[in-house]
């Protein structure tokens, strides 16, 4: 007679049914990724630590950290809440990106901080792709980063180092220490889109290379803000330096930085009323064209290197120190 | 029959008198690891300490602690002369909450603290403070990052650094990263009588609400701080430097520095600011001067702002 009580591997294996390959782990407020002993099975703390960002952004709580342990690639990653992802010198940590994708989405909430320090973002073809891409949240700081090679241009909208995309109210865009080289399309863009919208932009210590744009601020989409300060910074080899497009709500200060080696280093344009850009401090040579407006305006403290360039380098407006 | 001998009884006596927690050694240099630490070790080289809590009580005065591999430290109050370096090994973090401060500064009058190569975060659950300096001769940060510091309302949370000290002190931050705290990056309100010099090098304070707030109205030394090659953004205030009649006389150089897009860029009230080749835009007002004196040397750009502010009166280089 076959008795119905039910054996241990049996229990075993409703247990293992009941939790099947992924049980519901604790969030941690800092979590650990690393190339050498990391699994996504794991619960990603220092001991255990996982193998992607991905994963690792999943069991983080909000406004925790992700701590890099070791060199090595760590996949792509969406972030939707206030969190870091930290690398502070261990080694590369890199994110590859291509298939038309993006190696760091930001869909964030509207008062939550995100941060990224010490990460190398790059493209490697193959459908090309976007570096970091912000569509949501109260900032992005990005910090120690390098961010190469995103193939693609505007007619598939690839090819961005960095994109940072304002839909509504304020954000505000910080990025230092860091390279942004070799893209197809542009460097660093930033859209405020439809009205009311800001996006606030600071770089400081950053080089932008060999791009189609290094710099883009446009508010062309919508009728938003940009207020953009860019100080200590490069921008070199690219078809436009620093560009700025749109209307008078559109300002750029620039400031102890160059732009050489460009096609245009400075351009400014505007459909209607003039967006501003003023310079202090800086130099402009070796571009085919050292600035140039187009329904713009363009101020110069006075203080600035502008020769060497192709097109002889008229000098602009100034406007005194005070 | 085995006989036990009186050395052996010793040697049991002992090992009981010592048997939870040895009384150990203070060693000049000890070592944190996330790795193989334990705070049951004794913190030396091969067996490492896993807190920088730990580490600090073991470590002699004006010894240092090295962190030797990625990971989290947990907070510290230091009570005397020490250094915490992270040289690059990684990160070296402390995550704040419950109304703490990630590392709290209680030393004698004599002592110099530093802190290098730290990474700061408040996660929330009570908020908290980055660093709360109290007492000690010195401060210095160097190459850290201090984020997120969030505040339950009251004003005794939520900011990036807070430096008090009830003497004469200085504070020193360079090449460091103050972000996204509820209250002030900065916070320096000296209690005392003694002189309290600040000088920020290298400085990013943004998403604040004040970048660096300034108060001598507390003391009744003198407090003079310089703000070089630094960038206050985003802030409610970007600097704001306030005493009083009869405290101490305050003032602020802010020289090859930014400060932008903030409500308010520089406030000075019952002190004095000078401002040299430094950047004023993107602020809702430039500047605004509350029965305090600002002074330019001439060579600053102060435009692109809501309102610039008066022309503030200028002053000659030498």
């Amino acid at each position: 007679m076959i008795r119905h009580a039910p054996s241990p591997l049996i229990v075993a294996v409703l247990l293992a049914l009941a939790f099947p390959s992924d049980p519901a782990q604790a969030q941690l407020a800092r979590t650990y990724v690393s190339s050498v002993i990391g699994s996504d099975a794991n619960n990603c703390d220092r001991l255990t630590p996982c193998r992607t960002f991905q994963r690792a952004h999943d069991t983080t709580l909000p406004s925790g950290e992700i701590t890099v342990l070791d060199p090595g690639g760590y996949g792509a990653v969406a972030i939707t809440k206030n969190i870091s992802i930290i690398n502070d010198g261990v080694g590369e940590a890199g994110v590859l990106v291509s298939g038309g994708g993006i190696g760091i989405l930001i869909n964030a909430g509207a008062a939550d901080a995100v941060s990224l320090r010490g990460l190398t973002i790059k493209g490697i073809g193959y459908g090309g792709g976007n570096g970091i891409y912000f569509n949501s949240g109260k900032s992005l700081s990005v910090e120690h980063c390098a961010i190469r090679n995103l193939t693609g241009d505007a007619a598939n909208g690839l090819g961005y180092g960095i994109k940072f995309l304002v839909w509504a109210g304020s954000s505000s865009l910080t990025v230092s220490n860091t390279l942004v080289a070799d893209n197809g399309f542009i460097g660093i863009a930033a859209y405020p889109l439809g009205s009311g919208t800001t996006a606030q932009v600071l770089l400081n210590h950053v080089a932008l290379s060999n791009n189609d744009y290094g710099l883009k601020l446009d508010t062309t989409p919508g009728t938003g803000t940009i207020k953009a300060t860019v100080k200590d910074s490069v921008a070199a080899g690219n078809n436009r330096g620093f560009h700025v497009e749109g209307s008078a709500t559109a300002s750029l200060m620039l400031i102890h930085s160059v732009a050489t080696n460009n096609g245009y280093g400075v351009y400014a344009t505007g459909p209607d009323t003039p967006p501003v850009v003023r310079i202090g401090r800086s130099t402009l040579t070796g571009n085919a064209i050292g600035w140039y407006v187009f329904g713009a305006v363009l101020r110069s403290y006075g203080d600035n290197r502008i020769d060497g360039n192709g097109d002889g380098g008229m000098p602009p407006l100034t406007i005194v120190k005070k | 029959m085995t006989r036990v001998t009186a050395s052996q009884i010793v040697i049991a006596a002992l090992a009981l008198a010592f048997q939870v927690a040895p009384a150990q050694a203070q060693l000049a240099r000890t070592y944190v690891s996330s790795v193989i630490g334990s705070d049951a070790n004794n913190c030396d080289r091969l067996t490492p300490c896993r807190t920088f809590q730990r580490a600090h009580d073991n470590t002699l005065p004006s010894g240092e602690i090295t962190v030797l591999d990625p990971g989290g430290y947990g907070a510290v109050t230091i009570a005397k002369n020490v250094s915490i370096i992270n040289d690059g090994v990684g990160e070296a973090g402390v995550l704040v909450s419950g109304g703490g401060n990630g590392i709290t500064i209680n030393a004698a009058s004599t002592d110099a603290v530093s802190l290098r190569g730290l990474t700061l975060k408040g996660i929330g659950y009570g908020g908290g403070s980055g660093i709360m300096f109290n007492h000690g001769k010195s401060l210095t940060v160097e190459n850290c990052a201090i984020r997120n510091m969030t505040s339950m309302g009251a004003f005794d949370t939520g900011y990036g650094l807070w430096f008090a000290p009830g003497g004469a002190s200085s504070l020193t931050v360079s090449n460091t990263l103050i972000a996204d705290n509820d209250f002030d990056g900065i916070l320096v309100t000296p209690l005392g009588s003694g002189s309290v010099g600040v000088v920020l090098n290298r400085v990013a304070s943004y998403n604040n609400f004040a970048g660096l707030y300034v108060i001598g109205s507390n003391g009744t030394g003198s407090l003079i701080v310089t703000v070089k090659r630094s960038v206050l953004a985003r802030n409610v205030l970007g600097v704001d430097v306030y005493s009083a009649p009869g405290a101490a006389a305050t003032s602020l150089m802010l020289v090859r520095s930014v400060v932008a897009n903030n409500s308010t860029g520089i406030v000075a009230l019952s002190a004095t600011v000078r401002i040299g080749r430094s950047t004023v835009t993107g602020n809702v007002i430039g500047w605004d001067s509350l029965g305090g004196t600002l002074l330019s040397y001439g060579d600053n750009r102060i435009d692109g702002n809501g309102v610039d502010g008066l022309p503030p009166i200028t002053i000659v280089k030498k």
